[in-house]
Formats: C-alpha cells, structure tokens, sequence
C-alpha cells in the first residue's frame, strides 16, 4: 500500500508540474494572475449557488432573470438593454459609424455559429487576441452593448467589466443585452454567419 | 532484473527468470499459485482452481475497465482544456475560492492533469497510483456538484432528479441523477483499478520496484 501512495503522489505532483505547462503552451490557455472577475460580487447569489442564504433564497428565487441580472449590473455601474433598446440601437444610423457597437462576448465557436450582423467578438479569457482591434472602437463608440447567449450566461457582464476595469472603458458607455443571442434568435432576427463583416447573412427560420 | 521479472520456483525447484510482462508468480515453496498467473500457468495449478478462473477474468476485464475510465478522463478534460474559460466561469459558480489566482490555477491545470491521468491510465503506466489519483478527484467532486444540486433544488424548489446544470464536469448542462449514477460508476472503476493486479496492456504497471 505504502508504494501505491508514493505512486500516488509522484503521478500527482508530476501530473500538476505538466498540467501548468500545458496550459502555458495552449493557444487557449488562462494567464494564471489575471483577474477574470474584476468586479466586486453581487450580493445577490444566482439560484445555483452553494453559499445561499435560506432567509434570502425566496427573495432571489421570486425575482425574474431579467430583474435579478438588472440588480447586479446596476451594483457594478452597468445598465441593462432589453430587446427594444437592441434594436433600436441596431438600427441607429450611428451603428454604421462604429459609434453604436456591439460586442459578442462568446466563444469563437459560438460567435462563428452565428452572432448579431456586424457585432465584434471579445472573448475576455483571452483578451489579448482582441484588444488590438477593438480599443480603438470602443474608444469611438458612443454605445457599447455586449451580450452572450442570455438567460444564465455572465459572459456578457464579465466581459464588460473587464473592458471597464482593465481597459478603462467608460462604464456610462457599457450596456449588457441580458437576453443575449437566445433572445436574439427567438425573435427571428438575422444573424451573421463566420467572421464579422462576412456577408453571410441567415434568417433563423420561424 | 527489472521490477517486471521475478523469480519463479517452479515446483521441481529449478529457478527460472519469466521474461516480459506480467509473468510474476510470488516465490512459493510449493506449486505456482499467486497473484498475477497469466492464463498459460493455469495448467500447472492443482488448487484453487475457481478462484484463479475468476481472477483471470478480473485481469482481462481490468482492461476495459483501465480504458474506459481512461477514456473518459482524456474526454472530459480535453473538453475543458479546450475552453478553459468556459470552465473557469462554471469553477467560480461553486463558489469555493475567492482568490483570482487560485480559481484560474484550477481552472488552467485541472483539465489537463485529468488528460494526464487519462493518457497514463490508457497507456497502463502507474496503474494503481493513477487510480488513487482519479479517486482522489471523483470523491470530492462528486460531492460537491450534490451539494450544489441539492442547493439548487431547494432554492427553485425541484424534485432533486429534475434539477439539471452544467457542473463543469465537460458534458454540459445534465440531470443531477444521471450525473451521480456516472460518478459513482467511475469511483468504482477507480477502486477496481486499485485493487486490481491486471497487467495486461500494460507499459509500467508500477513505478517502484517491490521490496
């Protein structure tokens, strides 16, 4: 038994010494002391959480997503776009001169899948990717909205408070669309197929 | 000699080196019985003769037991290494640690250290260390993802087996139940693998030489 153990531990320090260089050498790996989450917490948890508070829980639990998502972003000095505001922003004259923007805040599979016509993409886990190209355009925009797929996703929040915090994007400036891309689809509205500006335009089907 | 060959006393007492894998017999006085007889030697036995049959079969069932929770170590947490964010979002709804640096360390390291295990489980190296490992994984996060479903059934007030999230586990979003019964199967194959002496298909069933 005595050898297993010491099997155990040499297979575990080895295996964790690995895993850090695998990460290191991963075009999608994490860098280790960045702040994903620089924003402080809601103090409302999310239904899923293990550190819930029973006399609260009800409280949470009676709030809708969308009145619960709107709460903790006006904690972090974020407002919230609901699909009106959306589309009106996507139509928005200013939308052609990047004053309006919008920011996908997925994952490149997602956004390749189909994101909002014209919409940037901004994975914030590796932000360094995208930053070069989007700074200069939310440094422009007037209005920034940036969504996820909606529901329970905080992408979108994360992503812009990461603008906010490490880039120094006006928060005045940030909305999150807490519908997201399932809203967005559910309303049958266009999306755009691959990289942005692709042409490749397609109507979900009703 | 390699950890591999081990002596034999044969019953006519000449010694003999077993060359190659998993040709291990304990020395004994009389016979060959012992742990780790390959199917060849079963005609030498005059005892015991269930019980070999039966832990004959436990080696060669060993494998896919071996490849099995392997495969879905690599599968799982190549999933994840893929996209780690997405991982690193669902390691923070647990709420376990607070300490950026911590969370993305787990979150970076974690999926590859089960593809680790997996490849080493596959490869048949460090069998029943690995095996402690993957144990020492399932237990605690098998816990935790029942306490985070119990959590969540009480809070949205769900029948436990309706409550479905994903649980970071690199299958997405799966009902609580299903997600047990699988753990469970998997601790299981661990304990297996752990107790087993199978060495079959093996490259280094163990790292260090027996005293």
């Amino acid at each position: 038994m005595k050898r297993i153990v010491q099997e155990a531990l040499l297979v575990a320090v080895a295996g964790i010494a690995l895993s850090f260089a695998a990460n290191a050498l991963s075009p999608h790996g994490l860098k280790l002391t960045t702040n994903y989450f620089p924003a402080k917490k809601s103090t409302q948890p999310s239904a899923g959480a293990t550190n819930v508070n029973p006399a609260s829980s009800n409280a949470v639990a009676d709030l809708t997503p969308s009145e619960r998502l709107a709460a903790a972003l006006k904690e972090n000095g974020l407002q919230l776009a609901d699909s009106n505001l959306v589309l009106r922003l996507l139509h928005d004259p200013r939308y052609e001169q990047q004053l309006v923007v919008f920011i996908d805040a997925r994952s490149e599979e997602h956004y390749k899948e189909g994101h909002i016509p014209g919409a940037f993409q901004f994975d914030h886990f590796h932000f360094e990717k995208y930053i070069p190209t989007l700074m200069p355009v939310c440094q422009g925009a007037e209005q920034i909205v940036v969504y996820c797929d909606g529901g329970d996703c905080e992408l979108s929040q994360h992503a812009a408070m990461f603008l906010r915090d490490s880039f120094a994007v006006p928060a005045q400036k940030l909305y999150v669309y807490g519908g997201g891309i399932n809203e967005w689809n559910a309303n049958h509205l266009p999306v755009e197929i691959g990289e942005r500006k692709s042409g490749q335009i397609k109507a979900p089907a009703p | 000699m390699n950890p591999n060959q081990e002596a034999i006393v044969s019953d006519n007492g000449r010694r003999e080196e077993a060359e190659g894998r998993g040709q291990r017999a304990e020395v004994r006085g009389q016979g060959t019985e012992g742990r780790g007889q390959r199917a060849g030697d079963r005609g030498q036995r005059s005892e015991g003769g269930g019980r070999s049959w039966l832990r004959c079969w436990e080696e060669i069932l060993a494998v896919p037991a071996r490849w099995l929770l392997g495969g879905a170590f690599i599968y799982m947490g190549l999933v994840k290494a893929l996209n780690p964010g997405a991982f690193l979002e669902l390691v923070r709804e647990y709420h376990i640690v607070n300490n950026s640096l911590i969370l993305n360390s787990i979150a970076a390291a974690l999926p590859w250290f089960e593809v680790i295990c997996g490849l080493l489980l596959v490869a048949g190296v460090a069998v029943r260390g690995t095996a402690v490992v993957t144990l020492g994984m399932l237990v605690p996060f098998t816990v935790t993802v029942l306490r985070r479903a119990l959590t969540i059934a009480s809070v949205q007030k769900l029948a436990f087996c309706a409550v479905k999230f994903d649980c970071g586990c690199g299958n997405g979003p799966q009902f609580i139940c299903k997600k047990l019964v699988e753990n469970s199967a998997l601790i299981l194959l661990s304990c297996w693998l752990i107790f087993s002496a199978s060495r079959y298909f093996c490259a280094h069933f163990e790292l260090f030489k027996r005293d």
